[in-house]
């Protein structure tokens, strides 16, 4: 587990920021999705290009469906109905960094007059297949867990904002006995997971997603179109 | 024949006076000496008029009955007699002979003369040739008091709601029950033998089978009675 | 201790338990609450919060609506509003959580928790609990009332047992009796008229004086019967007088009131004293005011009478009078000089 989690960590980490609030469950369900088309696109943000697609259209796609008609390993994230249809809504966000081909599915909800993306790392994969065998599938064997990072969007011209929740925030009003929120405590990693249920983050932002403080600079990715 | 018993009333309600006075009367064996309404009248009177027998209530003015009976040093025989019955148990502790509650009944006041009599026969001073003399219970029978003498008496039977007491002189209908009269008779010379007859002890002539000759009578023995008239006999060895 | 000071304290015990169940309530839920043990400070903010929601219809229905639970018809008068506040504090409940409390507590993050069914379970369980816990006090409370009224119906019982056993003197009653027995032996011509007095006064006795108030003209007749029969149990010696005065057969007065007096005269003064003794009795009536005066020579008895059988007794009277007629009374007996004088002046 938490291997696992380090591993989830640490390529959200690799990707973007320097450390990271992952949360158990997805914030956004089958029947809360938003299809927001201004996600789509081509982006650069610092040296890495990032390629933004509706998931049915995407690459990402194609090869999930061919390599369940060979392996017959189906994924666990299209086990259900519910999944499917969340998914048929989703962005797939495809980049390459540090020799590493990743996809994170973006699933986009409206909560109290702001549009949040909930972001699920689904594989990453070495692109010359020379590296160790074991790091190949990462996330592949059925077992792992799902781990979710939540950013607030805000669009601007020609660039996204992906404000994610300031951890450190959080991890204080946690330890202050501030903040009412399942959550599980790791503090050799130091890392928190979010345990709340999606319907809890949901309520949690609708009603606390303007406030200023769970946002910072140190925590934001602006993506830039290309 | 001895001289009548003398007593005394001390009592202060002059109908109660009344009763007694009536019942003395009936007695001959008594003879009524004073009549005093109070226990300081009565003092001097029990010492100089030789009081053999008291009858004495206990609610009196100043001096209750009990309290005056403690201060008397050589007192006569007392009964009690009061509409107070709390005080039986401190009059019989004062050795009273009985404690009679008003209204008092005829037939009770001849039970209390009857015990007095038999005490009287027990006293030491009384003389061998006296001690027959002395001898008799009171029985009331037609309307009358008699005096009859113990050793004139054979038998007495059972009949009905009467009693006839046969003696040498004649026979008595008393209107008493058996178990009273035995109560009146000196124990040791009179015996319950059936449940219908009691004997005096000294006219059995002799036994016989189930029944016992007394003067010229078969009384009969009575089942329950059986065994102890033969353990009482074998021990006066007759 | 006095009445308002029972009150203070029950009222002081209530209150007391009231706390506690408050108390135990909000550990209970702060218990089910917590995210993690020890409870943090929002755990204690989101309990109060949420007690706060509950506490008003729990007390509504304890206090408003579970009295009216034994009208007709029940179901408008207690189901519809206990429904209807507990829906409205419902959704108070979860209001305050999704909104308000960001404004009344903008210092600390939560949210409404629980679906408004799962809410709904709590407010029933903390209702019904609050109810079960009224009733089972009440119902110790009613079986202490029952026990203390069964324990003040005996005393009171036994009490007027006592006081009845004690009102008929039987000695008083057998010397009578004697008295009628003797007169009987010589056919004294008096004997009809004493045994119609002596049942009078018996009748008198055993009823009449059950009753709250009788014709003070049939007190003052069984007064002059009870002298009658008291003067043939005593000898020529006995010198009575007795004065009646006024109109007697307006007024009404307690039973039992003015015959102790007459007894006391008789079985101290005149069974006290050898030689000549009297009894002067004067009542009269001005209105509805009586005047009771009684004289009688002094005497000494020795101490006869036990005590359960003190009869009537002073002491008797004197608390019946300041009972039935407080400050309606003046009683003055006097016991110094030669003669012994009661002066019972009082209102009807």
């Amino acid at each position: 587990m938490i291997k696992r989690l380090f591993l989830a960590a640490l390529i959200t980490s690799t990707a973007f920021l320097s450390s990271c609030l992952t949360s158990l469950n997805r914030l956004v369900t089958h029947s809360t999705v938003s299809n927001d088309n201004r996600i789509a696109g081509s982006w650069q943000f610092e040296d890495v290009h990032i390629k933004i697609e509706s998931i049915p259209v995407s690459n990402f796609y194609k090869e999930l469906m061919a390599s369940i008609k060979t392996k017959e390993e189906v994924k666990s994230a299209f086990d259900s109905k519910e999944d499917s249809i969340l998914y048929s809504n989703s962005y797939v966000a495809e980049f390459v960094k540090n020799g590493y081909r990743y996809y994170m599915i973006c699933s986009q909800v409206k909560l109290g007059g702001n549009l949040f993306v909930n972001l699920e790392p689904v594989e990453a994969k070495p692109i010359n297949k020379t590296i160790d065998q074991d790091m190949e599938e990462l996330f592949s064997g059925g077992s792992y867990m799902t781990s979710n990072s939540i950013a607030k969007l805000v669009f601007k011209e020609n660039e996204i904002e992906f404000q994610f929740i300031n951890p450190d925030f959080i991890r204080s009003q946690l330890k202050n006995g501030r903040l009412a929120i399942k959550y599980e405590k790791d503090d050799l990693f130091a890392t928190d997971l979010i345990t709340a249920s999606s319907l809890d983050l949901q309520h949690f932002l609708a009603k606390y997603g303007k406030d200023e403080r769970l946002y910072n600079k140190e925590n934001t990715v602006i993506l830039k179109k290309i | 024949m001895s001289s009548p018993i003398r007593c005394m009333i001390i009592e202060d309600e002059p109908l109660a006076q009344n009763v007694l006075k009536k019942y003395i009367d009936e007695v001959p064996s008594l003879g009524l000496i004073a009549v005093c309404s109070n226990a300081m009248e009565a003092q001097d009177i029990v010492q100089t008029k030789n009081i053999q027998l008291l009858f004495l209530d206990i609610n009196l003015p100043k001096l209750s009955g009990v309290n005056f009976l403690k201060t008397l040093p050589d007192p006569p025989l007392v009964i009690f007699t009061t509409a107070y019955p709390e005080f039986a148990v401190e009059g019989f502790e004062l050795d009273a002979i009985d404690y009679l509650v008003k209204p008092i009944s005829f037939e009770r006041f001849l039970k209390a003369i009857n015990k007095v009599l038999n005490k009287k026969s027990r006293q030491p001073g009384n003389l061998p040739e006296d001690k027959n003399a002395d001898d008799f219970i009171l029985l009331k029978a037609d309307k009358k008091v008699y005096k009859i003498n113990l050793e004139d008496i054979l038998y007495a039977e059972a009949t009905g709601d009467y009693v006839k007491v046969i003696t040498l002189e004649g026979q008595y209908t008393a209107n008493i029950t058996l178990k009273k009269l035995l109560e009146d008779l000196p124990a040791s010379d009179f015996i319950r033998v059936h449940k219908s007859y009691i004997i005096s002890a000294s006219k059995i002539k002799f036994f016989e089978g189930n029944y016992i000759k007394v003067g010229q009578t078969d009384i009969p023995i009575g089942a329950a009675f059986r065994e102890e008239i033969f353990s009482r006999f074998k021990e006066k060895n007759i | 201790m006095s009445a308002r000071k029972i009150n203070m304290n029950s009222r002081n015990m209530r209150i007391m338990h009231h706390i506690l169940f408050i108390i135990l309530a909000f550990f209970i839920l702060l218990h089910i609450f917590k995210f993690n043990s020890p409870p943090a400070s929002v755990d204690y903010v989101y309990t109060t919060l949420f007690l706060a929601t509950v506490l008003p219809v729990v007390y509504l229905h304890l206090y408003w609506l579970l009295p009216k639970l034994s009208n007709k018809p029940f179901l408008v008068s207690y189901f519809i509003p206990l429904a209807l506040i507990t829906a409205v504090s419902i959704w108070i409940n979860i209001q305050l959580f999704d909104h308000w409390s960001a404004i009344l507590f903008p210092g600390f993050y939560f949210i409404s928790y629980y679906a408004w069914w799962e809410v709904s379970l709590f407010f029933i369980t903390l209702i019904v609990l609050a109810t079960l816990l009224k009733l089972s006090k009440s119902w110790f409370l009613v079986n202490r009332l029952q026990k203390e009224l069964l324990e003040k119906e005996k005393q009171r019982v036994q009490e007027e047992l006592k006081a009845l056993k004690a009102q008929v003197n039987p000695h008083f009653f057998f010397n009578t009796l004697n008295s009628i027995y003797s007169m009987s032996l010589d056919k004294d011509e008096r004997l009809p008229a004493t045994i119609l007095q002596l049942s009078e006064l018996m009748r008198y006795f055993l009823y009449q004086s059950n009753e709250e108030l009788v014709p003070l003209a049939k007190e003052i007749e069984v007064l002059n019967d009870y002298i009658a029969l008291q003067r043939i149990r005593s000898d020529e010696k006995l010198d009575i007088q007795t004065v009646i005065d006024g109109d007697t057969e307006q007024q009404k007065i307690a039973p039992l009131l003015l015959i102790p007096f007459l007894e006391n005269s008789f079985k101290h003064g005149v069974k006290g004293e050898v030689g000549a003794t009297f009894i002067k009795l004067k009542i009269s009536l001005n209105g509805n005011s009586l005047s009771f005066l009684l004289e009688n020579n002094k005497g000494t008895v020795d101490a006869v009478e036990k005590n359960d059988h003190k009869g009537l007794g002073l002491g008797n009277v004197k608390r019946r009078l300041e009972l039935l007629y407080p400050g309606k009374h003046h009683l003055k007996i006097q016991d110094q000089g030669k003669d012994f004088i009661v002066n019972l002046q009082m209102q009807l």
